[in-house]
């Protein structure tokens, strides 16, 4: 067993190492230029999102490959020496692109790769064609979370981020490649992932629609007031109401 | 690691880039292959907008035009980027470039502009990226400040006291200088 194991490794690095070489795919994570002391972590969807791949794919070759052994038997029934002439041409077509199909889904776990900063993230995926998608938090306008029963049962969910403006479905390739979205698989904690992306749009007081914020910025106008400030502001405006009335009492 | 990919991002100057390099032709003609029967049409189409293709990047933002019958221009300002896309076919790969999209938050899917052609992609997505809104601290609470909350917080509560304070003492002297007039004019 360990040396099949050790035997897929070595072929999963060779096309790896074809892979780098000649298509040139990066392996490593991408770079996202942060600021001195900024925390810039690089993350690959958990380990459930690869079981939950590879459960899809050992699904959809079942199935496949129940279909193409049915149609084997029926032609078999129909005209056996044609069926049997046709067994290694057959076996080859159940098995060949199953295997490509897994290798694949490897490529893709690895190939997939979301860097984020404390302000920033970078989400890559893609082997033939490589998308990189930069969204600074402070343009995101919401965050999904959506899990369906069986990434509940492999403990992770799939967290979309998506920016103004229209367009993106929010599925497939074609959205992380057009539309105004970032789709993370497979997070396993997608509660602290999203808390830290809207904390970070919520100290943004401006609308995320590229306009200038206002160049005083408190924290303390972000960070929410007590019941001590809003005693404060309460008198405040008691005594600016009195002022008022005093100064012009036809008011 | 950061520090090479900064003093890139310092080489690169993007007001250099005015056109696209050479190879992009040579995308092109791969691509227009791709067509078939129709090459002839599309690479007189690219090799049109090839020639014609134009970047300006100034200091507030960038523009591109191209075209020869059908002249298009696109301008946007840094600040209004939403999201930067960028994108590698095999062929572009091979090539050495890249597609730059930048996304503003214009209801179309499409990207609003598409940067081709230019070899030092990495380091243009970098100088975009530190033009974007959010990616530097100015947008934001400073650092310094972030990190006492309590801080500011009180020194508001502090002032807003202060303020109430002053505006009884107004309310107040003003009170008394309505009733001293009021005295005179009774007496």
């Amino acid at each position: 067993m360990s040396v099949a194991r050790a035997a897929s490794q070595w072929v999963y690095e060779g096309v790896w190492g074809v892979l780098t070489g000649l298509f040139r795919v990066p392996r490593e994570a991408p770079q996202l230029p942060g600021l001195s002391g900024e925390k810039v972590v690089a993350l690959r969807p958990c380990d459930g999102w690869l079981s939950y791949r590879k459960t899809l794919f050992w699904l959809a070759c079942l199935i496949v490959d129940i279909a193409l052994g049915v149609a084997w038997l029926l032609l078999l029934a129909a005209q056996p020496p044609l069926a049997l002439v046709l067994l290694a041409p057959w076996l080859i077509v159940m098995i060949v692109p199953d295997i490509f199909a897994y290798i694949a889904v490897y490529l893709r776990y690895d190939s997939t790769w979301y860097v984020l900063s404390d302000r920033s993230m970078r989400i890559r995926r893609g082997v033939w064609i490589i998308y990189e998608t930069t969204i600074t938090y402070e343009n995101i306008q919401n965050v999904r979370v959506t899990q369906g029963p069986l990434q509940r049962l492999f403990g992770f969910s799939d967290l979309v981020v998506e920016t103004a403006g229209g367009g993106g479905s929010g599925k497939g390739e074609g959205a992380s490649l057009g539309g105004h979205v970032g789709i993370l698989e497979g997070v396993a904690d997608p509660a602290a992932l999203r808390d830290q992306i809207l904390d970070r749009a919520r100290l943004s007081r401006s609308t995320g629609l590229g306009d200038d914020a206002p160049r005083r910025d408190f924290p303390a106008q972000a960070s929410g007031w007590t019941s001590a400030h809003v005693r404060a502001l309460r008198t405040v405006a008691h005594e600016a109401a009195r002022l008022r009335a005093t100064i012009c009492p036809a008011d | 690691m950061h520090e090479g990919s900064h003093s890139q991002a310092q080489r690169f100057d993007p007001r250099q880039v005015t056109r696209p390099a050479d190879v992009l032709l040579r995308y092109y003609g791969f691509i227009a292959l791709c067509s078939l029967i129709a090459f002839p049409i599309t690479m007189l189409v690219l090799y049109c907008k090839f020639v014609t293709l134009r970047y300006r990047f100034d200091d507030d933002g960038v523009s591109m035009s191209w075209g020869v019958l059908f002249r298009r221009e696109i301008n946007l300002t840094y600040r209004r980027i939403q999201d930067i896309h960028v994108t590698r076919g095999i062929l572009q790969r091979w090539m050495g470039l890249a597609t730059v999209s930048i996304q503003t938050a214009s209801g179309s899917a499409t990207p609003e502009m598409q940067i081709e052609g230019v070899l030092e992609y990495e380091a243009l997505r970098d100088f975009l990226y530190a033009k974007m809104r959010g990616s530097r601290e100015e947008s934001a609470p400073p650092a310094g400040a972030a990190g006492d909350l309590d801080g500011p917080g009180d020194e508001a509560l502090e002032l807003l006291g202060q303020i109430a304070s002053d505006l009884r003492a107004v309310n107040d002297a003003l009170a008394r200088g309505r009733a001293g007039a009021d005295g005179e004019r009774g007496a």
